[in-house]
């Protein structure tokens, strides 16, 4: 799960896999603005067929927090 | 090319790079240069009518700002999202009477008083959608105004307005006959027989003709490319008073048994037109991926499963490649144009005789005995090939590597010309006993027919198979349902008819082993 989401990261993010730190949070990654971040979390309601709460989408700026809600 | 963007809501995820976004609500004219400018305001939907009225009137004044600005660069204006859920009122609806008037009235005036100014109507692109138009988790986080599911599409929607308004349209639509513009397959169900009329499915099939027409007096070119003898749809054309697609208003055809690649090219060329102005619209997913491997360039829309969705795709087609913003009348006079110019180049290119035709294509046969390599496809034709097929025997491929170790001869052809190569489309099984040798089976696919390949091919196997075996050859006709275009090709080549068999229709056939098998000069057939 983790590197799928890594990979719609990179697409949104408009980054390499590679270039990632290894905590990602939304503090570590540059281009995670808060217009990419609603990107970011329709991209991940696509593909891993969820419907987060606006409290949930506000949360999950980080990698562990994102893993969380989806696992939810 | 960049792009400026008047909006009161969130609208970034909408467009690409090429588009910046002004502040909410921000009038002022930017500085920097624009090709467009673009005003894209909508309506808050969690208001109440009363204030969302109001709204409208405060949009309405922020138009009218930005126009008096002097933009003289293409301003694109959006029209409102005509929500019909906001009334508290049957009888008059005030909100939506509002929004129909912004969009019908306003916008129209404003457009025809600045000639930059064009209008793009935000509804067309949600009418076929099925997610609701506001995630109002969205809204309320974000202030989207339209869901952010519909972003992809929106983007694609967006770009096919933006060609319109760029007058980039495709110029023509070649047409598939069977089951496209009728139902059914007119070579074997006949001028009437075919389903186009006043019942279903015939009356879809109907409808659709009438909306091709009707596209075609705004400008677009009608064409044909089908795969059917010319006489069967030319007597559909003269004959069923429910077709009316034909030579009247198509500007140009090719009814044949050539592959449908080389045909497009040489409409392309009739009409003087690029194939990438082309829009390809066949019933069958094998043509379609031909089209789509040789001429990526030609646009090749699925087409629908069932007759009934044939309404819905023609609008589909249209406003992926044909929409205007406006008719010029030179799009209403480029039809007569090109269908003068076709019949021009028919009568230049037209030869005295076939055999001038033929030789122009270089044909080239090359016959092989069945292999490991090509057995799979020698069974694939028996199995698949109804038309021109002698016996219409099927057989697997296992079958047909037993029967070659009992000693039949099994041949196999692949057939090209200057327009490309067929691959293998011909197989012919020999069987030999102690007195004679039998024709077992003959079939070719029907894509090479049309150019007397059927003749020669048989005509050298024969030649090959008297040196080799000396004995007289018999071949039979097996009738069935499809393969009728066969029925008198023994008789045309040299057999002489035995006799037929009255209760199945079997004829029997022996060659004339005293005829020398005549074969013209310009096909190339060599064994290989």
């Amino acid at each position: 799960m983790e590197d799928k989401i890594k990979m719609i990261m990179a697409r949104v993010f408009e980054m390499e896999i590679e270039d990632f730190p290894a905590e990602i949070n939304q503090s570590t990654v540059n281009n995670w603005d808060s217009l990419r971040h609603l990107n970011l979390i329709i991209e991940l309601e696509e593909a891993f067929n969820k419907s987060f709460e606006p409290e949930e989408i506000g949360e999950m700026t980080s990698m562990e927090k994102i893993m969380e809600m989806i696992k939810k | 090319m960049a792009n400026y963007i008047y909006r009161n809501y969130t609208v970034e995820y909408l467009f690409d790079k090429r588009y910046v976004c002004s502040g909410y609500g921000d009038v002022t004219k930017p500085s920097g240069d624009f090709d467009n400018y673009i005003i894209f305001y909508q309506l808050n939907p969690s208001s109440t009518p009363e204030e969302q009225k109001m709204e409208i009137e405060s949009i309405k004044s922020k138009i009218s700002y930005i126009l008096n600005s002097e933009i003289r660069e293409r301003i694109i204006i959006f029209s409102l999202f005509r929500d019909v859920n906001k009334d508290w009122e049957m009888k008059s609806p005030e909100l939506l009477e509002a929004i129909d008037d912004f969009n019908l009235h306003f916008l129209k005036q404003h457009s025809e008083q600045y000639k930059n100014v064009k209008i793009v109507d935000i509804n067309t692109f949600y009418q076929s959608h099925s997610i609701p138009f506001v995630d109002w988790r969205f809204f309320f986080t974000a202030q989207m105004v339209i869901n952010p599911k519909l972003d992809k599409p929106f983007k694609k929607w967006f770009e096919k307005q933006m060609e319109a308004l760029d007058l980039k349209r495709k110029k023509c639509i070649v047409l598939d006959c069977d089951n496209t513009l009728w139902g059914g397959v007119v070579g074997e169900e006949g001028t009437f027989g075919i389903k186009l009329g006043m019942d279903y499915p015939g009356n879809c099939f109907k409808r659709f003709q009438h909306l091709l027409l009707s596209l075609s007096k705004k400008g677009v070119i009608l064409t044909i490319c089908s795969k059917n003898n010319l006489k069967d749809v030319q007597e559909v054309w003269e004959n069923n008073p429910h077709n009316i697609i034909n030579d009247k208003v198509l500007s140009a055809y090719r009814i044949n048994w050539q592959d449908k690649a080389s045909n497009i090219k040489s409409i392309a060329e009739e009409l003087n037109i690029g194939t990438d102005s082309f829009v390809f619209i066949d019933d069958n997913p094998v043509e379609r991926g031909l089209i789509k491997k040789l001429l990526p360039e030609v646009e090749v829309p699925d087409f629908p499963k069932k007759p009934y969705e044939l309404v819905d795709f023609f609008w589909q087609i249209y406003h992926s490649y044909f929409v205007i913003y406006e008719l010029s009348e030179e799009d209403l006079r480029k039809t007569e144009q090109y269908k003068e110019n076709f019949f021009r180049n028919e009568s230049k290119k037209t030869f005295t005789n076939i055999d001038d035709y033929l030789a122009s294509l270089n044909i080239e046969i090359d016959i092989m005995k069945a292999n490991e390599a090509n057995l799979p496809r020698i069974a694939q034709m028996t199995q698949k090939t109804n038309q021109f097929n002698l016996t219409t025997k099927h057989y697997t491929e296992e079958k047909l590597r037993e029967m070659v170790e009992e000693g039949a001869d099994i041949y196999c052809a692949n057939v090209k010309d200057k327009f490309g190569d067929n691959g293998i489309t011909i197989a012919a099984i020999f069987i030999e006993n102690d007195q004679v040798v039998h024709l077992d089976s003959y079939l070719l696919s029907c894509r090479i027919l049309g150019r007397e390949i059927e003749k020669v091919t048989l005509l050298k196997l024969i030649e090959e198979i008297n040196r080799d075996k000396k004995k007289p050859i018999k071949a039979q006709y097996v009738p069935t349902k499809k393969n009728s275009m066969a029925a008198d090709f023994l008789d045309n080549i040299g057999f002489v008819h035995i006799k037929t068999d009255e209760k199945s229709g079997i004829k029997d056939y022996v060659f004339d082993l005293n005829k020398k098998p005549i074969i013209k000069t310009f096909y190339n057939i060599k064994f290989i």
